[in-house]
């Protein structure tokens, strides 16, 4: 029984932290409709700040808390707003996570750089922060240790936290509730559309959103620190994914209840921890259990009240803006690109640079598909990452203890995959946009946590080694046959895409998308036309993990972290989601850019350039180029095309205006009627 | 026209490269009922949002007690007192019902008002819009302007979906409004009811005002022209 209320109380105090996180994750959600996944890195930078100018300018906590929170913090979030997320607010929902999976990423990274540079080339004085193991936050130091009944112990830091999220909280409950700016807020987010005809200035509440929800992140990093202890971008990013699953199990509309889940969430991983005995065998059982609460929170909201409003993330398709063009002409830029990869890999590139572009091409064939689920499903999947771990931990299981053949380990392990990947989908298929990114995150984590921590399929620390197979002349280990090997599969794979689009399925699928009752209504199961392609993208997306086993020469359950998933998407998306040329050229560009940033020169000595040694550059550069999103949501590949056109069309116009005038002014009215008949031709062709 | 509460001239608005209104001109004068009445399709409801600053104007000029709004954002608009409706009613569904009085009548006085007014309302003030019937919602998007004179209301289907008789009850707040010095414009697709209590008809149809007069001018004729399409060019007098 002292074990029980001793985990209640420690759970309790400890949920603190987190209801901080959720009530500042709420608001913002709540009065934008943008779920903010960057808050992790916001809190992070805002963490980071402090312990700079405490820690290391030496400045009283009390200052270096006041200038972050109250100067810091504000800037961030009407940046954020005007840069970036109110550009969003009418985008597609990949583009929403997407963006704020740039700020997640790009924040962190570019403190630890600022902050790197500013200490090699300027000579601060001030720590690097990246190896600080304990951080100060706003309580004594060192930190007073109280003893309460049955021996449950708090401390100073704790107490502080609990007391400021209960302030927090409550200040934000009693504004939204009785504050004619918080109504407008609460009436922005039932409909934007009517607030702003009944006089609310939704820039100007979007604005305030931000500039709270970025204080409200402040807070919670400061406070915070001395209890997430490593100021470590991946420690904030989890907390803040326990905080969604807080938010979640209160509904995500009421901060109020969102504390409540929070200390629920809590003392459920507390009492989880003290008996579930029989998971102990499993090390991460106990740290999944916020995700399995996430999970069924989800799907409890979607099933008590229809919030979720379309289980996929509805939006019309983006015009064809090649559709004057001749196919040729269409298909010429891709045949130009494929023509150079040939040259490169069979003649242009050394053995390091062959390797790397080896690399580059498997990452093109998993992010075939994010094509699959996202361009052609509609769905956010932020499992992919688990697809690649578990079918590359399969076929090493396979190869290495039962000694298949590896093409057999490959066809198995790709079955294994989509088999997962219905496991994934079959809970959360039916909810929509970020409900289902999230579920799929979450169910990553518990893959990660759980399922490759099994023994039997990780094989330990060291998991698995094996050598790349032959077939007859052709050796895997050669990069030259590896490329093409990849290549083959990448071609095929795309060759499937573009069936799936035309086919029945991919009609069935766009039915789905487009009007899920109408397509119910004909005979179109939406389950089954989604579980079908979920299963399709997960088996592409293991695939390529073995592939890059293979590649590898070995494969940990550590190898591809969940999160890198986060990572993958940002990359495919700012290319082009629903083109597979998006998604191969951000595999190439993902698998080249750390050696690229390592230095190189270039052929025939054209350029050369000696390369940085920041780790963070290419992260702050997927980063930045998510956020840039913000001006394209539709993807760069996209946004070229559309320039192109209208250059095209304008060229047109001004063909068709010279016409008139060289045959008359009288005939100009027809000369201009026949515009908008051809461009009616194209959308027919 | 510079004596017209509301003067349009020439609008021009739409969706992307799609326009929906070609060129409209319209007048609404001073606590007056004015009627704009089309088939589906004819551009009426891009016409309210366009009205509203809701969608922005491709071309014309829209003015309000003689000064230019064609610019100005729609929170501006509705602050400077041009009431939108939207159809399928003007509530937040979300919100309790004291809420969504709330963000327009700050003051509980102004509230009790509503509420003595509407018993309904009253009764049900702490449930969401939401869950209102249609009459009452419609009742609650309205109730503010009842309490706070707006100089221009304008409702966009105002009794679609509607009982008879609860139609009749909506309709009769228009008037009321009028006589208080509101001016209102209904749209709507069907004729009946609004013609009986509007003083100015204009008849819409595939973005442009066909025809235009008192409503006591409108005939059988006139009306099926518009609506069936017969002669639409020409028919403008």
């Amino acid at each position: 029984m002292d074990q029980f209320v001793r985990d209640i109380v420690t759970g309790s105090v400890s949920g603190a932290i987190y209801a901080l996180i959720a009530a500042g994750l709420v608001l913002t959600y709540a009065s934008t409709g943008i779920f903010n996944l960057g808050y992790a890195g916001i809190s992070f930078s805002a963490a980071f700040l402090f312990f700079e100018l405490n820690s290391g300018l030496g400045w009283p906590q009390l200052v270096a808390a006041g200038i972050v929170i109250l100067v810091y913090c504000p800037l961030l979030g009407l940046i954020l707003d005007v840069a970036i997320f109110r550009k969003l607010a009418r985008a597609p929902e990949a583009a929403q996570i997407v963006a704020s999976v740039g700020v997640l990423l790009a924040l962190p990274a570019l403190c630890t750089f600022i902050v790197g540079r500013g200490i090699t080339l300027f000579d601060w004085s001030i720590p690097t922060g990246t190896d600080a193991q304990l951080v100060p936050g706003l309580g004594p130091q060192p930190r007073h240790v109280y003893t309460l009944f049955s021996g449950v112990v708090i401390t100073s830091d704790q107490i502080i936290v609990l007391v400021t999220a209960i302030l927090c909280v409550a200040a934000l409950w009693v504004f939204l509730r009785f504050t004619q700016t918080g109504l407008r807020m609460r009436a922005v987010a039932d409909r934007h559309d009517l607030a702003s005809m009944r006089g609310v200035n939704d820039a100007r509440t979007s604005q305030l959103a931000w500039v709270l929800g970025t204080m409200l992140a402040g807070i919670a990093g400061v406070v915070g620190s001395p209890i997430l202890r490593a100021l470590d971008p991946n420690t904030y990013a989890l907390a803040v994914f326990v905080a969604i699953a807080a938010a979640v199990v209160g509904g995500f509309r009421s901060v109020l209840l969102a504390f409540a889940g929070a200390i629920f969430v809590a003392v459920a991983s507390n009492l989880t921890f003290t008996y579930a005995t029989f998971a102990s065998d499993i090390p991460g059982f106990n740290s999944t259990v916020p995700f399995l609460l996430l999970i069924g929170g989800l799907l409890i909201m979607a099933k008590a009240r229809a919030r979720v409003a379309g289980s996929i993330s509805a939006e019309a398709p983006p015009p064809d803006y090649q559709r004057d063009l001749p196919a040729w002409r269409r298909a010429l830029p891709s045949l130009i690109a494929c023509a150079l990869l040939l040259y490169g890999v069979y003649s242009l590139l050394g053995s390091f640079w062959l390797g790397i572009t080896t690399r580059g091409l498997i990452f093109s064939l998993i992010f075939l598909s994010f094509t699959i689920v996202t361009g052609v499903g509609g769905m956010v999947s932020l499992a992919q990452a688990a697809f690649v771990s578990g079918a590359g931990l399969m076929a090493g299981a396979l190869i290495t203890r039962y000694d298949f053949p590896w093409l057999l380990a490959l066809v198995c392990a790709v079955a294994a995959s989509m088999l997962l990947g219905v496991l994934v989908a079959l809970p959360s298929i039916r909810l929509g946009g970020v409900a289902l990114a999230l579920a799929t995150l979450a169910l990553a984590f518990v893959c990660g946590q759980v399922l490759f921590q099994v023994d039997w399929l990780r094989n330990g620390e060291f998991g698995w080694t094996f050598s790349p197979p032959a077939f007859g002349p052709f050796h895997l280990d050669n990069q030259r046959t590896m490329a093409g090997f990849t290549l083959i599969l990448i071609f095929l794979v795309v060759w499937m895409i573009k069936n799936l689009e035309r086919s029945n399925t991919g009609r069935e699928m766009l039915a789905v998308r487009n009007a899920p009752a109408a397509a119910a209504s004909v005979g179109v199961s939406p389950t089954a036309t989604k579980l079908k392609v979920f299963a399709l993208s997960a088996g592409v997306a293991g695939l390529g993990g073995v592939l890059l086993a293979t590649q590898d020469v070995s494969i940990t359950s550590n190898s591809v972290p969940p999160i890198a998933g986060l990572l993958w998407l940002a990359g495919v998306v700012l290319l082009g989601i629903r083109r597979p040329a998006g998604a191969i050229v951000a595999g190439l560009f993902l698998g080249v850019m750390p050696a690229l940033l390592t230095g190189f020169t270039l052929p025939f000595d054209l350029a050369h350039w000696s390369g940085t040694r920041a780790s963070e550059v290419p992260t702050i550069l997927f980063g930045l180029g998510a956020i840039g999103l913000a001006r394209q949501p539709d993807g760069i590949f996209q946004n070229v095309a559309r320039q192109n056109f209208e250059r095209r069309e304008k060229r047109r116009q001004r063909k068709l205006a010279k016409q008139a005038t060289s045959v008359g002014g009288a005939v100009a009215g027809v000369g201009n009627a026949v515009t908008p008949a051809a461009t009616a031709a194209g959308d027919v062709g | 026209m510079s004596d017209a509460k509301l003067a349009v001239e020439n609008l021009e608005a739409g969706y992307g490269a799609v326009r929906i209104v070609h060129g409209m001109d319209l007048s609404l004068a001073a606590a007056t009922i004015g009627a704009i009445l089309g088939p589906n399709g004819a551009g009426k409801s891009t016409t309210c949002k366009t009205l509203a600053g809701y969608l922005p104007a491709t071309g014309g000029t829209i003015r309000l007690d003689g000064q230019d709004v064609t610019k100005k954002p729609c929170w501006w608009r509705a602050r400077r007192g041009i009431f939108l409706v939207p159809e399928g009613r003007g509530i937040f569904p979300g919100l309790s019902v004291d809420d969504n009085l709330k963000l327009l009548l700050p003051k509980a006085s102004e509230r009790e008002q509503v509420f003595e007014r509407f018993r309904v309302l009253g009764e049900r003030k702490r449930q969401h819009a939401g869950s209102l019937s249609g009459g009452e919602q419609q009742m609650l998007s309205l109730a503010p302007t009842l309490v706070h004179r707006t100089e221009v209301l304008i409702v966009d289907e105002p009794t679609l979906g509607l009982a008879p008789r609860v139609a009749d009850d909506v309709l009769s707040v228009f008037t009321e409004l009028r006589d208080a010095g509101t001016s209102v414009l209904l749209v709507g697709e069907s004729p009946h009811g609004i013609v009986d209590i509007a003083d100015q008809v204009s008849l819409l149809h595939v973005g442009r005002i066909t025809w235009s007069g008192p409503a006591s001018d409108l005939d059988q004729a006139t009306l099926e022209e518009s609506y069936f399409g017969e002669a639409a060019e020409s028919g403008s007098p």
